[in-house]
């Protein structure tokens, strides 16, 4: 192997692709994203999420009442602005009409011992808008209003106002209100999405630009120039470090953006990083990040060789990515539970590995084992890989016309 | 002194198909070689055999003195089937193809400037390759393989897809090139440019050498014992004469087996014939192809 080739071509794919649009607006798109949540958050401060909502939700919130059992009136100072109540249906149903109110709730006499009530609407609607959720807990609230004490009210409406989340050898622990349900969830679903994109975003170009040389036919004058094994670990090595730049400009970017907000104003706790993104996290993002990279970049890039047109071979790839996506679509699984044993079953494969750890890192502590254990198969793994994957992309590149069924690539490794 | 170029017994075979078959060959150092056959015939795996891009199942390759692997730096290559980086500049595509070759990008770019102005396409250096003709694309491809400043350059199909006046400049470049100590080997269906430009050809069918050696011999050998004759007299009896024939104003004669054509020029000269032109006719190149190929396929 001759590495003054190999650092050729690795930096002809690292600035070849660098300046590819598609690289481009997906990785300035990330920070740009960011960015615009700053600005509404400087901006608008502690009304953001109240400029949000209004964006997302009608204007005319209120609701009308008409209470037939003499339970639910009258309304509830804190309601003053969102209920209003009528003698009858009819005087209602004018509201109504008249767009004073949004919808008309008709709660009958025997509503405490049937719970059966009437909504009357202009139109037929989504029956599971905001009114729906202000009237049940306005109905929740009135009717317990008397006959509770105002903290077993409190605990009966709102009975986990904070949680203190504790590991039982106390290696961790964490306590959030509500909002911090949605930093539990954004913040590790937005890094767990964005680096499973990257690895197949990087593997992804190999692909291409290996089918499209093998297509333009320059693949033949660089072979007279390379070898096979060179090629590829020049691409392999270029595009990795493309990867390695969308990550650390992201990382870079986001902390700058989070400093620099924090600084002008608080940020909306959804966003913060803080206890979400660790720096144990995304050392072990790393590495399964060159993990993954190379299993899938060398599958895909063998895969890229055999196709006889740049179709063909991603329809090659597509097989690869089928396995790679596979923890994907485990998400929900994941996000309740990371040590779910169905999750943590396709981080023992290499080819789901490095996904599947991606994914379940930022939703809670992994078992240590399960962490050796998926590097071990990917280290172990790898080896194979490149010896397997250098075979097929020497004997596939210059193989032109139809694809190599299965039992030829398979001569093509151990011939 | 060392050949450019050293095959000897070379089998490749795909499968159970057997491309090259057996073939034997030298190219001398600074001449034009030819490398002929039909479509089909295992130039191109010959030629990628030379390039190092495929090892030999059997036999031996030696390129300028060594493996094909080893020769790869100094050697260039025009592929028959073509193509380019299409969406780099054209300067671009040339410097990563010479630093792969191992020349530093400052001297490739300088050499880059020269070629691309000596085939006429300094104006487009900076513009991508999708923009450019084919016919240009054919020149920068051209000009690829040769901007590492090769000692040997193998140009399969170098004409393809040119115009006239293109084929006249890369025809013109090749003799430079050879006339610079470079070796061309040339693989091409032009018969007439093979012909204008060649010292020796190689002409190979279903994978085997058929005809191999000078190509002013082989016309000879091939053309029989024909001579042309320009005179204006009506011709006698000659000794060591056949048949004679009018072609085009001219004579055409058939000597007897083992017939020196100097003898004949003799007896014309003693019989008193005004002779204003004599030669001993070669075949073309053309019709050696044909025949050659035609009489083998009937073999089989």
């Amino acid at each position: 192997m001759n590495w003054t080739r190999i650092l050729t071509i690795a930096r002809h794919e690292y600035l070849t692709n660098l300046r590819k649009p598609r690289y481009l607006i997906f990785t300035l798109s990330v920070p740009a994203l960011a960015l615009l949540t700053v600005a509404v958050g400087t901006v608008f401060g502690s009304e953001a999420l109240a400029a949000l909502e209004s964006q997302l939700v009608p204007e005319n919130q209120v609701v009308g009442i008409v209470d037939q059992t003499g339970e639910l009136l009258p309304v509830l100072p804190a309601y003053d602005e969102s209920i209003r109540a009528y003698d009858d249906e009819a005087a209602g149903r004018t509201a109504l009409q008249e767009g004073t109110i949004r919808v008309l709730y008709v709660f009958p006499e025997e509503f405490i011992e049937t719970g059966a009530v009437t909504v009357v609407r202009l139109d037929a609607g989504n029956s599971f808008d905001a009114p729906t959720f202000i009237i049940g807990e306005y109905v929740r609230e009135r009717l317990l209003a008397e006959r509770l004490d105002p903290d077993l009210q409190a605990r009966v409406l709102n009975p986990l106002r904070t949680t203190t989340e504790i590991t039982l050898d106390g290696s961790d622990e964490r306590t959030g209100d509500a909002s911090s349900l949605l930093a539990d969830f954004i913040v590790p679903y937005m890094f767990a999405l964005l680096l499973a994109i990257t690895i197949f975003s990087s593997s992804g170009f190999l692909l291409s630009g290996v089918a499209e040389e093998k297509g333009s036919r320059v693949i033949e004058i660089l072979l007279s120039s390379v070898t096979a094994s060179e090629l590829l670990t020049g691409k392999v090595l270029g595009l990795g470090a493309l990867g390695l730049t969308r990550i650390a400009f992201w990382v870079a970017s986001l902390g700058g953006l989070a400093y620099l907000g924090a600084q002008v104003s608080p940020l909306p706790s959804f966003v913060s990083l803080e206890g979400v993104i660790t720096v144990d996290l995304l050392v072990l993002s790393l590495v399964y990040y060159l993990l993954g990279y190379l299993i899938y970049s060398l599958l895909l890039g063998a895969g890229g060789a055999l196709g006889g047109s740049v179709q063909e071979s991603q329809q090659i790839g597509s097989l690869v990515s089928l396995f790679a996506a596979l923890p994907l679509y485990l998400f929900a699984f994941t996000i309740t539970n990371p040590n779910a044993p169905i999750v943590r079953i396709v981080s023992y494969f290499p080819l789901t590995a490095p996904t599947a750890m991606v994914v379940r890192l930022p939703f809670g502590t992994i078992p240590p084992i399960d962490i050796a254990i998926s590097i071990g198969v990917c280290v172990l793994t790898l080896p194979l890989i490149v010896w397997g994957g250098a075979k097929v992309f020497r004997a596939g590149l210059l193989n032109y016309g139809k694809r190599p069924p299965l039992a030829q690539v398979l001569r093509m490794i151990f011939r | 002194m060392q050949t450019a170029v050293e095959v000897d017994n070379l089998v490749r075979r795909y499968g159970d198909f057997v491309a090259v078959d057996h073939l034997s060959f030298e190219v001398h150092p600074g001449e034009i070689f030819g490398l002929l056959g039909p479509n089909g015939a295992g130039k191109s795996t010959t030629i990628r055999t030379l390039m190092g891009i495929f090892p030999p199942d059997e036999g031996e390759v030696r390129v300028l003195g060594t493996s094909p692997r080893a020769a790869q730096p100094r050697v260039g290559y025009l592929p028959e089937e073509r193509g380019l980086y299409r969406d780099l500049q054209v300067v671009e595509v040339l410097l990563y193809l010479a630093e792969l070759k191992g020349m530093p990008r400052h001297k490739s770019h300088r050499r880059a400037l020269a070629w691309l102005e000596r085939v006429r396409l300094l104006d487009w250096a900076n513009e991508r390759v999708k923009d450019l003709s084919r016919g240009m694309q054919q020149k920068l491809q051209f000009i690829a393989s040769l901007i590492h400043e090769p000692d040997l350059v193998v140009l399969d199909e170098p004409f393809q897809g040119l115009d006239p006046v293109n084929v006249a400049l890369i025809k013109g470049l090749i003799r430079d090139l050879a006339e610079s100590g470079m070796t061309v080997m040339l693989s091409a269906h032009e018969m007439s440019l093979v012909e204008a430009l060649c010292d020796r050809i190689l002409l190979i069918n279903k994978g085997q050498a058929v005809l191999y050696g000078s190509l002013r011999e082989i016309k000879r050998a091939y053309a029989g014992q024909t001579i042309n004759l320009s005179s204006p007299d009506r011709l006698p009896d000659i000794a060591g004469v056949t048949h004679v024939e009018r072609v085009n104003g001219s004579y055409r004669l058939t000597l007897a087996d083992a017939q020196q054509p100097a003898d004949v020029l003799q007896n014309l000269l003693t019989a008193g014939v005004t002779i204003d032109a004599f030669e001993v006719a070669a075949a073309p190149l053309e019709e050696i192809f044909v025949s050659i190929v035609e009489a083998r396929d009937e073999l089989d």
